[in-house]
């Protein structure tokens, strides 16, 4: 059990955290032909849109209702039917991700009813789905607004069909924040191994992962979870769930379908990806194939090869509280000290770690805790190389944003494979970072006088 | 522990673990002379157990024999002995970490601590619950 430390200071310094209005955009993002918009000042989508722009190398579908000091005294209303008129006889887009911010929430919108108004004054775009999302900057983190889409979502898009006729092979993954784009083509071809065809909601991993289309740019998503694939959902046989933080859409899914689900709070380790093996086996009746059983042993291999690595070393962990989660339990299981942890948002998820304490605050509480306990390697975000070059901490990338390095999407640490591919690169970090032992220069010796 | 050295590290070694606290269960002699032998008689008694020949299966057989929670060696003994699920310590004489010295004591200590309380030996160790064969050879 860890202790939860809430500091008591009054503003962020070094701040850590995403916003939710990112996280819920980034949610609509992994959906196939989706434009998120969010509800509020220009700025703020514009400043989401470029992170998305440096963090994925991509072009980002994103639109903004454009709140000025007129339509926030005086009501915005009548600019969210605009715009979800003008995007719609735009780009034509199956789903809308309507997403507020803090702004819009302070103002108070009404966005049920706004989307209702909308619907009577355009029943042309009738077919057009739109996900609203509350997502009040000063509350949560990226995860938190990422998880409420992902509700709204399952909401708005899964029809109430809890006898639906189940498909023995179809699969519901909900796939929480924590998961980058490579990940979710880990989990993929994870799951496909046992015959089983997965519905990914969402699927940055179809729509960030990077590629070149024939069509060249698109305005909308460039591919992810279908509004098809999401409707069907109900006819799968089974739920998993990935990321603590998808607990209240995992239950709204159940509820709405009846599938059963099985929930994993991550996808990294060994005897994580012994458990998520095990329910792929119990869902398909398969056992697991060679490529897999042969997967596990080079990660076990990897282990004995680099334990001496980990061994003693001291990490410092900073991000949003299922990847802060995830990562502490990879290092505590390697025989690392997690000896400095940082949280953008409090969670139950944090509770359960097996470290003494994490602290919900800034990257100033995290170079702060990387001095007092000299701590060897940082887990955090590109902000944290700063942290990094004042503190001589060695500093492994992970988390949003990652805007100084290229390949961030690329990167996947789940499975089997993945879990290998960390330990590879934490043991080399950590193997460069060692610091030897002084030499001992007697008092004696002239030099020493000097 | 289990100690498989040569030379003046067949009793250095065992000196350095046995001020640490440690049982040595036995300890190697290639390379050793008749003086070093002695030294190591005098450290470990008069039974003491030594190794001279230097086969890898052997050793490990001798590991598990003697029930050693860690097999200290020259890096020429690494893979085996993490194939084997076996915690290791690498006492060549060109490691890259100083154990000579107060200082460097220390240092061995940790490693060792480090070394043998590893939460991978338990996590390697482990078979997958799918898997109904015979679990993997474990030493604790």
């Amino acid at each position: 059990m860890a202790q939860i430390l809430i500091p008591t200071k009054a503003l962020a310094v070094n701040p850590l955290k995403a916003s939710q209005p990112i996280g819920a955009s980034l949610a609509f993002l992994g959906l196939a032909e989706c434009m998120p918009l969010e509800h509020g000042a220009r700025g703020c989508a514009s400043f989401n849109k470029l992170f998305f722009m440096r963090h994925f190398n991509e072009p980002i579908a994103l639109q903004t209702t454009a709140m000025d000091q007129t339509t926030t005294v005086l009501g915005a209303d009548d600019s969210v039917v605009e715009a979800l008129a003008m995007i719609c006889g735009k780009n034509q887009p199956k789903i809308i991700g309507l997403v507020t911010t803090g702004l819009s929430e302070m103002q108070g919108a009404d966005v049920p009813r706004t989307i209702q108004q909308f619907r009577r004054k355009h029943p042309e775009f009738a077919s057009v789905a739109v996900a609203p999302v509350n997502a009040s900057d000063a509350l949560g983190c990226l995860e938190t607004g990422f998880a409420a889409a992902v509700e709204s979502i399952v909401r708005t898009l899964v029809p109430r069909r809890p006898n639906a006729r189940k498909k023995s092979r179809q699969v519901n993954v909900l796939a929480g924040a924590l998961l980058t784009p490579g990940d979710l083509e880990e989990l993929r071809d994870w799951i496909e191994a046992f015959g089983l065809m997965p519905i990914v909601v969402p699927d940055i991993g179809a729509s960030l992962d990077g590629h070149l289309i024939d069509e060249g740019y698109s305005t909308l998503t460039y591919g992810g979870a279908t509004r098809a694939e999401i409707e069907a959902m109900g006819e799968s046989v089974a739920t998993i769930v990935v990321g603590r933080s998808l607990a209240r859409a995992a239950d709204a899914l159940k509820e709405l379908t009846g599938v059963p689900d099985k929930r994993f709070d991550q996808l990294i380790g060994l005897a994580e990806c012994d458990a998520f093996t095990q329910a792929l086996v119990d869902i398909s009746g398969s056992a697991p194939p060679f490529r897999l059983t042969r997967k596990r042993e080079q990660l076990t291999d990897a282990m004995v090869d680099c334990q001496f690595q980990f061994g003693g070393a001291r990490i410092g962990v900073a991000g949003d509280a299922d990847i802060v989660g995830a990562l502490a339990d990879f290092f505590v299981n390697m025989g690392s000290h997690v000896v400095a942890a940082v949280a953008s948002a409090n969670s139950a998820r944090l509770d359960d770690l097996a470290i003494d304490s994490v602290v919900i605050g800034d990257l100033e509480d995290l170079e702060t805790l990387v001095v007092e306990n000299a701590v060897d390697l940082i887990v955090a975000n590109s902000h944290g190389a700063e942290i990094s070059r004042r503190t001589g901490a060695a500093l492994l990338r992970a988390g949003f944003p990652i805007y100084d390095a290229y390949g961030a999407q690329a990167d996947a640490w789940i499975g089997y494979g993945g879990t290998r591919r960390l330990i590879f690169t934490a043991a080399n970090l950590l193997a460069n970072h060692f610091q030897e032992l002084r030499p001992y220069v007697s008092r004696y010796r002239r030099e020493a006088a000097e | 522990m289990l100690i498989f050295t040569g030379g003046y590290k067949s009793w250095s070694v065992v000196s350095a673990m046995q001020d640490l606290g440690m049982i040595v269960v036995a300890t190697g002699t290639e390379k050793s002379t008749e003086e070093d032998k002695a030294r190591i008689r005098e450290l470990m008694g008069p039974d003491a157990r030594m190794i001279s020949d230097n086969d890898q299966t052997g050793l490990i057989n001798v590991y598990h024999e003697t029930m050693a929670d860690i097999l200290i060696a020259g890096d020429r003994y690494i893979y085996p002995t993490l194939k084997s699920r076996i915690p290791f310590l690498d006492i060549d004489h060109v490691r890259r970490i100083g154990y000579a010295g107060y200082d460097g004591l220390i240092e061995l200590a940790r490693n060792i601590d480090f070394a043998v309380h590893s939460p991978v030996w338990g996590l390697v160790r482990s078979l997958p619950s799918w898997a109904e064969t015979k679990p993997a050879r474990a030493v604790a």
